[in-house]
């Protein structure tokens, strides 16, 4: 069972027209999948649109009565080749994963779907993991909606707006032959808000009435001559369907203004942000009435150029809002006024932060700079230049205050972690031999790579970690170490890289992480967790999957024993014996676990049943506050305090009431002989009657011994 | 047409960190404002923050009920913007004052309501000194910047409530009445909120009397040290030789090293200071706060109570300890506790009870091919059961060897040599004396953190303070820059660059340093 249960929001799946639907973004656009008569649905979880997949397996019931089928996939190649199945049937099918990690792994799927083109609808939900908060590297999605020629929507954030488009997707989709993505991102995935709901739709085809008879056609095959007849209808065929579908169902939106010589183009999903902007500046009220006129493009992929002339037209300067880089919507709008000979400004990356999310502060400077850049003689520029002004005033007068900036917080392992320890006994054993080349992976581990442990010196994708040794571990005189999670393991790195690194022979050491979810996106099930999704048994095992491959060399190891951790490793790392040496790191993520196991601790407490409580402790007197531990654990219950001793300047180390008693800090701080100062605390609750006797009894007796000994 | 606004969107900024309850509060509020009828949007930025780190979470509605809109609905942003936002509430000091640094909080606008308390940041935590950010300026930040600014200690009145800090954040807003919903309200949809609701409302309720009473709670000084140990003796010695001002931590010291050995060898500690303390009165050190005397008695009392086994010992086994042990753990009466100790002593610690002779010979031994730790032995004391408790008690009555041993040779003629040498650098000039007292400070901690510190120490006084003193020079400033150097980075980078000799000598390629 996932982290995050939608058990309840998921009733209003089933509200119908006329009713008000009230919740999160991904449960709209859930919504909006049922009321289009989708057969089939899919995914692979990634923030920001994991929790659509946690919707969609909490929906079965639902599901089940329109004879939708779910399929839980094994990452978003798999997700995207599902869609296959809408190109020779007339049934519709949507996937969803993050972008652009999510889409790079599907693009080969996608180009093969793209090119032969589908019949039933098929829609990519994707979650744009650009700007703030983002866990990937910083690339638009963009570039593969134009390379593979699918079109691309990114509705205005509203739910409302997202929800139409939704079906308005599968219709453009139906009408072009064409798959289409929508983006949403971070904030509109995790935004509340409220929407008109209409019925759900049971599609015609469906897990209860089946397809009787395949379809061939050669021309939907990618092979030649299939690939250039395919290509060709792309640009003559498609394309002019796209163009006029946009067109007649306005899809894209005119927003008036009184001011005549400028305007504004933006994506879909920069408008609130654009209009509050407009509003700092007095040129918007707010309900979003503008006065400057807004070209609000809530399908950025194909542009219409028509309606892009018509906007342009008579104006002096138009700015183009687009967040993030290339600016291809920018370089495409400046050739085509070029091209129609028109006198208009198009103004964009020269005046809108090129990198990065396009926030707030980064909407009012960039917004201004272009009122200040192209001036409007109906556009009182004094009330533009103060809005940003006063920001300025504000954040330089808190920087003078403050002196310095105020001190990072970056993700790290949680209270109990059972991750933490492999990474303090890596540390540990590089004070023995050395410093080894970390291959990192994707995952909650790759957070081994910031402070304190600063372990991992490459990251190249999901499931990659050992593939991405191979290069460096015949050329480094100590043995690489790669990282795979369990996630990762069964994406691809089974394949990529344990199979492949068998194959060639290669020499070096695997840890494969298995905490047994996909933990990092909310506890999602994974082959190895034992049971799928509909919480069926599966059977499948990361080390019989190893054997399976022909790796002769595999340990598993319970993480948190620091000294077994160690000594393994080490001889991993220094054995004369060639070959893949793999350690299987097991210890179930601590949030799962204590998800399970609070309730029955609870409930045996509650029934008087005798249960032990471990927590640990550091002695502030033996402390001398060098913090040593803290570098090899980062765990946020062990943290430090001011010294009560008037003769120490140093703070020094405490444990706080969130320990969960994991021991990892005491077990370092042991195998490290760090210091004596860790002490483990067992609180016997429901204590039983000899309980009781002897602890009266040791009290008695050292309290005798302690005698005359203030309190 | 931009009409003249009559009401502008309400803006709230939520800054926590993970798993403080962040989702939950931004939940509360929306409910509440929702179903006070008016047009309400939330979002949250997760992102990597999930599990730990910050998170923000940004709420803004329409402060006209939804029935007096018609057809029309307000622009609501899904990002705070500078200037345009009503209400900041963070969960802790340094995310309230991170807000105040992004813009924020604005004076003509944002009421700021915040924990007072600090969760310190890992930078701060891994420092080897004292990394932890100023709270001075923190607390100003917050308190010029805002509108209207209130902070206590909320982290506190959490654990009161047996609740998480979401909920005292909502008393305190509630408290505040900047936002237009009845307290009921939120109280309403708290007890709606599930199991946890009976604690949550305490918390609530907490949050909000600190607001409205204007109570704040108020943060635990430091202890003052005991000192009935100390003999009237003593007592009478320190007080008629040391300037007033320095005789708080004169105290404190006489009151460690009698606990520490006992009255003679605090007597010592007398002994060994007055030459210093002459000096700081012909040095003038009324005006510059007696700070040779204070720093070198600062440090000169850690290091004559130097920790060795029978020093831990004693400490693990004493009364008040048992005591905190059981507050810490919040252990009912009825509930007993057992506590083990994780030790691990090794022959160093060996040497702290053998004479100086055998531990020579000894240490030379084990480290002759260089693996000594293999001879450390873990030991998991009882420290709670007879057993264990009298074995820890016998251990630390071998502190008559103390005094023979080879560690306890040691530390004297090192003790004496930095003495003689803050003497020298004091004669010379007034700063460069504490400089050299304040670089007793690198050691400390035991094993290989205790020899990193001491090879550091020794590298200072060889490479920086002795020229300085045979050239008569001024080294103050040399000196605390290679101090803070030493406490930058445990691998010594940063000290290898001022002093070559110390730390490793980085190899690189292409500018890119090689590991």
């Amino acid at each position: 069972m996932p982290e995050r249960s939608f058990a309840k929001e998921v009733k209003q799946l089933r509200i119908g027209t006329g009713e008000v639907f009230e919740g999160e973004g991904i449960l709209a656009v859930t919504k909006g999948l049922l009321q289009s008569g989708i057969s089939y649905v899919g995914g692979y979880q990634g923030a920001p649109i994991s929790h659509l997949t946690d919707v969609l397996s909490d929906a079965q019931d639902i599901l089940g009565e329109l004879g939708i089928h779910l399929e839980t996939c094994a990452n978003e190649a798999g997700a995207v080749a599902m869609l296959g199945a809408s190109i020779n049937y007339p049934i519709r099918g949507a996937v969803t994963f993050k972008s652009i990690v999510g889409t790079n792994v599907a693009s080969d799927a996608l180009s093969n779907l793209a090119s032969p083109g589908v019949t039933g609808g098929a829609l990519i939900v994707l979650g744009e993991d650009y700007g703030e908060g983002s866990s990937i590297i910083q690339e638009r999605t963009h570039a593969i909606a134009m390379k593979s020629q699918v079109w691309l929507l990114d509705p205005k954030p509203d739910l409302t707006t997202i929800v139409d488009l939704t079906e308005k997707a599968f219709e453009l989709s139906e009408a072009t032959n064409t798959p289409v993505l929508m983006e949403l991102r971070a904030r509109v995935c995790h935004m509340s808000g409220r929407f008109e709901a209409r019925d759900n739709v049971a599609a015609e085809h469906s897990l209860n009435n089946k397809i009787e008879t395949p379809h061939f056609d050669l021309n939907h095959i990618s092979l030649p001559p299939g690939t250039y007849i395919q290509e060709k209808l792309k640009v003559d065929v498609r394309w002019p369907a796209a163009i006029k579908f946009i067109k007649e169902n306005k899809l894209n939106e005119f927003h008036k203004g009184k001011i005549r010589d400028t305007g504004i183009i933006l994506q879909g999903g920069m408008y609130n942000g654009v209009v509050r902007a407009l509003q700092a500046f007095g040129l918007a009220d707010e309900f979003g009435n503008s006065d400057i006129p807004l070209l609000v493009l809530n399908v950025v992929y194909p542009l219409v150029p028509d309606e892009l002339k018509k906007f342009c037209k008579d104006k002096k300067a138009v700015l183009i809002v687009e967040e993030g880089q290339p600016k291809f919507m920018e370089h495409e709008i400046k050739s085509l006024v070029l091209d129609t000979g028109m006198k208009t400004k198009i103004s964009g990356s020269d005046v809108m932060l090129m990198a990065g999310e396009l926030n707030g502060e980064a909407m009012l400077r960039g917004i201004s700079a272009f009122f200040k850049k192209h001036r409007s003689k109906d556009i009182q520029i004094a009330p533009v230049a103060r809005a940003v002004k006063e920001m300025d005033n504000v954040q330089a007068k808190a920087a003078e205050i403050l002196g310095e900036p105020v001190p990072l917080r970056p993700p790290g392992f949680c209270t109990g972690c059972p991750e933490r320890p492999i990474f303090a006994a890596i540390k540990l054993v590089e004070e023995q031999i050395g410093k080894v080349h970390i291959s990192a992976d994707i995952g909650c581990h790759t957070f081994a790579a910031l402070a304190p442990f600063n372990l991992g010196n490459t990251v190249l994708g999901y499931g990659l970690g050992l593939a991405s040794s191979t290069g460096l571990s015949s050329m480094m005189s100590r043995k690489v170490v790669s990282m795979m999670g369990d996630g990762g393991f069964w994406h691809n790195g089974l394949t990529t890289g344990v199979a492949n690194h068998v194959f060639n022979q290669d020499d070096g050491v695997l840890i494969v992480v298995s905490n047994g979810y996909s933990s990092a996106t909310g506890h999602q099930h994974i082959p190895s967790t034992g049971t799928n999704s509909r919480d069926q048994e599966t059977g499948m095992e990361i080390e019989t999957a190893l054997r399976g491959v022909g790796v002769k060399s595999v340990e598993r190891v319970e993480t948190y024993n620091i000294a077994k951790m160690m000594s393994t490793l080490k001889s991993a790392i220094t054995t004369k014996k060639k070959g893949l040496k793999v350690i299987i790191a097991e210890g179930e993520c601590r949030l799962a676990l204590q998800r399970r196991e609070k309730p029955k601790i609870a409930a045996a407490l509650s029934d008087g049943k005798r249960v032990e409580r471990v927590r640990f402790g550091v002695d502030e007197e033996s402390c001398t506050g060098d913090h040593a531990c803290i570098r090899l654990s980062g765990c946020p219950t062990l943290t430090i305090k001011e010294s009560s001793d008037p003769l120490r300047k140093d703070p020094v180390t405490q444990v706080t009431n969130g320990c969960v008693g994991c021991g990892n800090c005491g077990e370092v701080a042991h195998a490290a002989i760090l210091c004596p100062s860790f002490y483990r605390t067992t609180i016997v609750q429901n204590p039983k009657f000899m309980d009781r006797v002897l602890y009266s009894v040791r009290r008695t007796v050292i309290g005798w011994m302690q005698r005359g000994e203030m309190a | 047409m931009a009409k003249s606004t009559k009401a502008q969107p309400f803006g709230i900024l939520i800054a926590a960190l993970g798993g403080e309850g962040g989702g939950v509060l931004a939940n509360w509020i929306v409910k509440a404002v929702s179903e006070c009828g008016y047009y309400v949007q939330s979002t949250s930025l997760p992102g990597v923050a999930q599990r730990t780190g910050g998170t923000t979470y940004f709420i803004e509605f329409y402060p006209v009920p939804i029935s007096d809109l018609g057809d029309q609905r307000p622009n609501l942003s899904l990002t705070p913007m500078p200037g345009r936002v009503d209400v900041v509430l963070a969960s802790e000091l340094i995310e309230a004052a991170r807000t105040v640094q992004n813009g924020f909080v604005d004076p003509k606008r944002t009421t700021l309501i915040a924990s007072s308390h600090r969760v310190f940041a890992i930078a701060e935590k891994a420092a080897m000194g004292d990394g932890t950010f100023d709270i001075g300026p923190a607390l100003k930040a917050c308190n010029e910047m805002a509108k209207r600014a209130v902070l206590f200690d909320m982290e506190e009145m959490a654990a009161e409530a047996g609740t998480v800090i979401s909920s005292v954040l909502l008393g305190g807003l509630a408290g505040t009445g900047v936002v237009p919903i009845d307290p009921n309200k939120f109280e309403e949809v708290i007890s709606n909120s599930g199991r946890a609701a009976k604690a949550s409302l305490a918390g609530f309720r907490l949050g909000y009397d600190a607001v409205t009473n204007k109570s704040t709670a108020s943060t635990p000084l430091a202890a003052v040290p005991d000192v009935g140990n100390v003999s009237a003796r003593l007592r009478e010695r320190l007080e008629g030789e040391w300037p007033i001002e320095a005789q708080y931590i004169g105290m404190s010291a006489l009151a460690r090293l009698t606990d520490y050995q006992n009255e003679k060898y605090a007597g010592l500690f007398l002994d060994r200071m007055a030459p210093i303390v002459t000096l700081d009165k012909e040095k003038g050190g009324a005006r510059q706060g007696w700070n040779i005397t204070k720093e070198t008695a600062r440090y000169l009392a850690l290091r004559m109570s130097y920790e060795d086994i029978m020093r831990v010992a004693y400490l693990k086994t004493r009364k008040s300890r048992y005591d905190r042990i059981r507050d810490e753990a919040l252990a009912k009466n009825s509930e007993p506790v057992q506590v083990r100790e994780y030790l691990k002593p090794g022959p160093e610690e060996l040497c702290a009870i053998l004479p100086e002779g055998i531990g020579n010979w000894l240490l030379n031994r084990v480290r002759r091919n260089g693996n000594e730790a293999r001879f450390h032995v873990g030991m998991h004391v009882r420290s709670d059961t007879i057993t264990g408790f009298i074995t820890m008690r016998l251990l630390a009555a071998l502190r008559r060897l103390r005094k023979t041993s080879w560690r306890f040779k040691q530390e004297t003629r090192l003790i004496e040599s930095w003495l003689a040498t803050v003497q020298k650098a004091g004669a010379v000039n007034y700063k460069f004396g504490v400089e050299v007292a304040e670089c007793a400070r690198l050691i400390k901690g035991y094993g290989n953190t205790y020899r990193r510190g001491l090879e550091n120490f020794n590298s200072i006084m060889d490479e920086i303070v002795a020229p300085a003193l045979s050239a008569g020079r001024n080294g103050a400033k040399a000196v605390a820059e290679a101090r803070d150097a030493a406490l930058a980075d445990s691998e010594g980078k940063a000290l290898a660059g001022i002093i070559p000799s110390a730390g490793p000598v980085e190899k690189t390629i292409g500018g890119r340093l090689l590991q």
